[in-house]
């Protein structure tokens, strides 16, 4: 019975999406202006070099100069398809509507004032540690770092796509954290959170002029941006994410591309973000409606078994972690 | 993960501590603790709301050492968020409460591109940050005094999904599922419960006070969801917290909504919430159609209403 059920499922879901591999308008990269923030490192960088590869013009925004420098040199060297292809690169921060919105003054000037045809909203850290080691300061740059950066891009772009009748893309990037949460990401997971809240209003709202909405839910990324957030994280987070395995930057950013192209809302590259996906979906449009379906009955069993093993891990830490604080004199503090 | 089915929590002669308790969910919950016996503790920002909930509170009291204080504090940051708890504590000897239920916080949805950066911004401090930092003081100060407390979180049915008109409120209460859910595994490292409630619309001042800005086809679009009364959701959520519940809902819309994006969140009942998933599974593409056709079929009039507030110009 249940394997009647399994082969009819799984036979119906080939075909469906045999079926959409043939109907698409699949979004075309070439000759569009992709505005890519985040886009001299990670997975930023290799999105604005595939991007290129296939065409675009493409705008790259992030802080540190001399990144950026090394970045659109590797565009020019190892991506530039035709000498038309404008391949600019900006140093704005982006953590407030004022910087958001001179940097994408700076990034239309090359075009006429246009608004860019997408937008790549890449940039973002994460400090992950201990909640009750954080501050309010710490707390507030995790929301800047994971939400506000993007948030204020797509305010700005929103508007004057609007303002502009133009039918672009804005594109979110959350994470697993997104998804889910455990120890360590009580400054992260609520911004990656507050992400999908966004995309899921925009989606809907912005129906209302033609302007699509996508956001990804990437795993771990081997990017400086993970090296560096493993510089503060909790050994017991460590530890749960051992069995992870990440991917290099250059596969997560195909996975973005391919999920726009196929005109996903909600993008996840591999098989555990599918899992998560369609295990949280709520009123989130399906991928694909049957084999979303495989993935939700494939989590419904793992995922209650992974949370286990991950709970008995921090309930086994207690007394580690209460000794670690007590070094720390967190027990004589007010 | 379940806890306490051993034995079901009881707050008689407990401390609660409720944010936003002076209106709406917050006092319909502080009056329901107050008649269990508890010691119950409100903060809220305005003085003669505070005033009014403590002799409504009074009315309620079961015993003459019940302790019942109101104190007026704003939430919006984490030194103030600390004061408040301090004050409270205060007359308990400084130690930490045994529970502390969020319930402060409002929404004044609008249309995105409508929205000044300040406002989206306002969204997150009224929607999380007044209930981030008393979750961040109170775990702090549990952890100091080793009380194996609890700390509850209320989202919203917007912190499940979300559509037109809530881009600066949503993100704020899917945040605090993303606070809740990491609590919910980190703080088992201090023996402390971590609940989320996700309550539907709630017919209260805050509810009228939202209507105020709540773009039409918004409010066409949830002319449909049966509102609970704050009575009833108070209730919901005191039972969800006795049963053990790490995500509480009041209705059976979020309840489907709960159970199909659960993901990692632990199950209520491992019979029910994948019929509930099925339910979804099947209902929700349906909802979401009708939506977007309702949004689709609005864009000639948004356009107009866009001309006439001047924002091609």
């Amino acid at each position: 019975m249940l394997a009647v059920f399994l082969l009819s499922t799984i036979t119906l879901a080939c075909l469906v999406s045999l079926l959409a591999m043939f109907s698409s308008n699949q979004w075309n990269p070439k000759g569009k202006h992709c505005y890519i923030t985040g886009g001299s490192s990670g997975l930023g960088l290799s999105l604005a070099l595939l991007l290129t590869r296939q065409g675009a013009h493409v705008s790259i925004v992030a802080r540190d100069q001399q990144k950026l420098r090394n970045a659109l040199d590797e565009l020019e060297e190892n991506s530039r398809q035709n000498p038309e292809q404008k391949l600019n690169s900006y140093s704005f921060s982006l953590n407030n509507e004022a910087a958001a919105a001179e940097a994408y003054e700076s990034v239309c000037a090359a075009h006429g004032g246009r608004s860019p045809d997408a937008i790549f909203l890449c940039a973002g850290t994460a400090t992950p540690g201990f909640f009750v080691e954080e501050t309010e300061a710490s707390q507030r740059k995790g929301m800047e770092m994971a939400y506000w950066v993007s948030a204020c891009t797509a305010l700005v772009a929103a508007k004057r796509m609007v303002r502009e009748r133009v039918a672009g893309k804005i594109v979110f990037v959350s994470s697993f954290c997104g998804y889910m949460s455990f120890v360590g990401y009580s400054s992260y997971a609520p911004g990656k959170h507050a992400l999908r809240g966004l995309a899921e209003t925009l989606r809907s709202e912005l129906l209302l002029y033609n302007i699509g909405v996508h956001i990804f839910f990437p795993g771990t990324i081997y990017s400086p941006g993970y090296v560096e957030e493993n510089k503060t994280k909790p050994k017991i987070t460590l530890k749960i994410e051992e069995s992870d395995e990440g991917l290099q930057p250059d596969r997560v950013a195909e996975a973005l591309l391919h999920g726009v192209q196929n005109g996903n809302f909600h993008i996840s590259g591999e098989l555990t973000g599918h899992i998560f996906r369609s295990s949280t979906r709520g009123a989130t449009p399906y991928n694909n409606v049957f084999i979303d379906r495989i993935y939700s009955l494939i989590g419904s069993i793992a995922l209650p078994l992974w949370r286990r093993g991950v709970d008995s891990m921090v309930i086994g830490h207690k007394s580690e972690h209460d000794a670690y604080l007590a070094d720390k004199g967190f027990f004589e503090q007010k | 993960m379940f806890f306490g089915t051993s034995s079901r929590w009881n707050p008689d002669g407990q401390h609660i501590y409720v944010t936003g308790g002076s209106t709406g969910l917050g006092l319909s919950l502080a009056i329901l603790l107050v008649e269990r016996g508890a010691h119950v503790s409100i903060v809220a920002r305005n003085q003669n709301k505070l005033d009014d909930a403590l002799k409504e509170l009074e009315k309620h009291r079961q015993h003459p050492n019940q302790k019942i204080a109101v104190r007026s504090f704003s939430l919006d940051t984490a030194g103030e968020s600390a004061a408040a708890l301090d004050a409270v504590c205060e007359p308990h000897d400084g130690r930490a409460p045994d529970a502390v239920f969020a319930c402060a916080g409002s929404s004044k949805p609008k249309f995105f591109v409508e929205m000044s950066a300040e406002e989206l911004q306002k969204g997150m401090t009224n929607g999380y940050w007044v209930q981030a930092w008393t979750a961040m003081a109170a775990a702090k100060k549990m952890v100091r005094d080793r009380t194996k407390g609890k700390i509850i979180l209320v989202s919203s049915t917007l912190g499940y999904m979300s559509f037109i008109g809530w881009a600066s409120y949503s993100p704020a209460k899917h945040a605090l599922r993303g606070l809740a859910d990491t609590l919910q595994s980190e703080l088992m490292l201090y023996d402390i419960d971590v609940h989320i409630f996700f309550p539907p619309t709630m017919y209260t001042p805050g509810y009228e006070e939202e209507n105020k800005t709540k773009p039409k086809i918004t409010r066409d679009i949830e002319s449909t969801d049966d509102g609970v009364t704050a009575e009833a959701a108070a209730v919901a959520l005191f039972e969800g917290v006795r049963a053990g519940h790490a995500h509480i809902t009041a209705d059976m819309i979020t309840t489907l909504f709960r159970a199909s994006t659960r993901g990692v969140a632990p199950r209520h009942n491992i019979f029910l919430d994948p019929l509930y998933d099925m339910a979804a599974y099947i209902i929700a593409p349906i909802w979401k159609r009708s939506v977007d056709k309702r949004v689709r079929e609005h864009r000639a009039e948004h356009r107009e209403y866009l001309l006439e507030a001047g924002f091609f110009s």
